[in-house]
């Protein structure tokens, strides 16, 4: 049994011995090699913990914790202020009203349809309206309103998305952007603009999920463009290997 | 503007502040990723075991106690998590072919260093999981032995020791049994 143990020169190398002790194994080491040998292989394995690599997360876990932060949101914060929504709710509540005291003729049903339908509007146009005007998160969340909206494809939304796509400053809010296009891929016009758009990004991630966006679609027009990334020297080798992948899947 | 503690940004989050998860999120996403890296060994189950821990602050928020350390309610989330992982897949020592899972490394590492920081994951992956735990907490997050016990609900010298115990089987795994 060794006189002392790799415990015991743990607590020494962090200098964890009182006097007496240290001297004593300072002693034992200098009469025995292989006590110092061990002694060095702990000394070297610590040093190797310090130098050890401090790795970076990949860059979706920000993307999926900031969905994961809109999608938990027990209640969502008002997009346009409070005294707007107060003066829209007034302005139903009495043009309801006055509906109501008409009675239930086949006119006052129509006008309420009628009435439903502007308010769908105005939602739309706070949504295409936050989409510019306000803060990268605020952006965030209108474009997860426009996603989650049951109607079908409105030709005005997605010109917004697009603008948004192509001009919006926040690498967060394009990403959710391409997302939110996803729906929207069955039509051409839609497909042909994302192809135009992917020469315009420069992030990784959003040009990975437009790539993919339009392999999925089967859309050959991004061909084109696909050819023009492989051939730049300055693309970052993962969205060269996913352009690579998608011109075999399309060709 | 004094920017605010983790303890802080945790209370505003009870107070449906919930941007401020983004905060913490900042602050923790790089050594949370690295424990369970450093863990698993596994770059996407560290990636989703991030992912959610901070679904677990924001879902247990309410559990979170004033007066408490925010990080150590942190690892006591991350630690259940990487228990859970354990158990569903059973992982042992001799289903891991560790290096095989880690990132590569940026080109400006030197050659010895990456075969160097190989061979440590290589031993580490020998020891059973609880063990490979505790030396990532103490050495690559550099958790003191107080933290650590704190967190492990154990005496700081049940945890030094146990630390300095499983040093020497790394030593020996490390210089005498891997080549």
């Amino acid at each position: 049994m060794d006189a002392i143990s790799d415990e015991q020169l743990i607590s020494f190398l962090e200098g964890d011995l009182d006097d007496i002790q240290r001297q004593q194994v300072e002693q034992l080491i200098h009469q025995d090699d292989r006590l110092q040998q061990r002694l060095e292989q702990l000394r070297s394995l610590l040093g190797h913990f310090e130098q050890a690599t401090e790795y970076d997360p990949p860059a979706d876990l920000k993307w999926s914790f900031q969905a994961m932060l809109e999608s938990e949101r027990p209640t969502v914060k008002p997009l346009i202020p409070k005294s707007w929504l107060q003066i829209a709710a007034a302005v139903i509540l009495l043009v309801t009203g006055y509906l109501a005291g008409r009675g239930g003729s086949q006119t006052s049903s129509d006008d309420l349809l009628s009435l439903k339908a502007e308010v769908k509007n105005l939602q739309k146009a706070v949504m295409m309206t936050t989409l510019e005007d306000h803060s990268a998160s605020d952006r965030i969340q209108a474009v997860g309103r426009i996603e989650r909206l049951p109607t079908a494809s409105d030709p005005k939304l997605i010109q917004a998305l697009l603008k948004s796509l192509n001009t919006d400053k926040s690498p967060n809010v394009r990403y959710a952007v391409v997302q939110a296009l996803s729906r929207f891929t069955g039509e051409e016009s839609v497909r042909l603009a994302l192809v135009s758009s992917l020469g315009k990004q420069a992030d990784p991630l959003i040009q990975i999920a437009m790539i993919n966006l339009l392999v999925e679609a089967e859309e050959k027009a991004v061909l084109t463009p696909l050819r023009n990334m492989i051939k730049d020297d300055q693309l970052t080798p993962e969205v060269k290997r996913q352009a690579e992948i998608a011109m075999e899947i399309l060709i | 503007m004094k920017e605010l503690t983790d303890e802080q940004l945790m209370i505003n989050l009870q107070r449906e502040k919930f941007d401020d998860l983004q905060h913490l999120f900042d602050r923790y996403q790089v050594r949370l990723y690295n424990y369970f890296l450093k863990c698993t060994l596994d770059v996407e189950e560290s990636k989703d075991l991030t992912q959610m821990t901070f679904i677990r602050v924001m879902k247990y928020r309410a559990s979170f106690k004033a007066g408490h350390r925010f990080q150590f309610w942190l690892f006591q989330i991350a630690r259940n998590l990487l228990k859970d992982h354990f158990r569903k897949l059973k992982v042992y020592r001799d289903q891991f072919s560790p290096v095989e899972h880690l990132p590569e490394h940026a080109e400006e590492d030197t050659a010895g260093l990456i075969e160097q920081e190989e061979k440590l994951h290589q031993a580490l992956a020998l020891l059973e999981p609880d063990k490979r735990e505790l030396l990532v907490m103490s050495k690559f997050q550099k958790m003191k032995y107080e933290e650590i016990a704190e967190i492990r609900g154990v005496s700081v010298s049940a945890i030094k020791v146990q630390v300095h115990r499983t040093i020497a089987k790394l030593r020996k795994i490390y210089f005498e049994e891997l080549k």
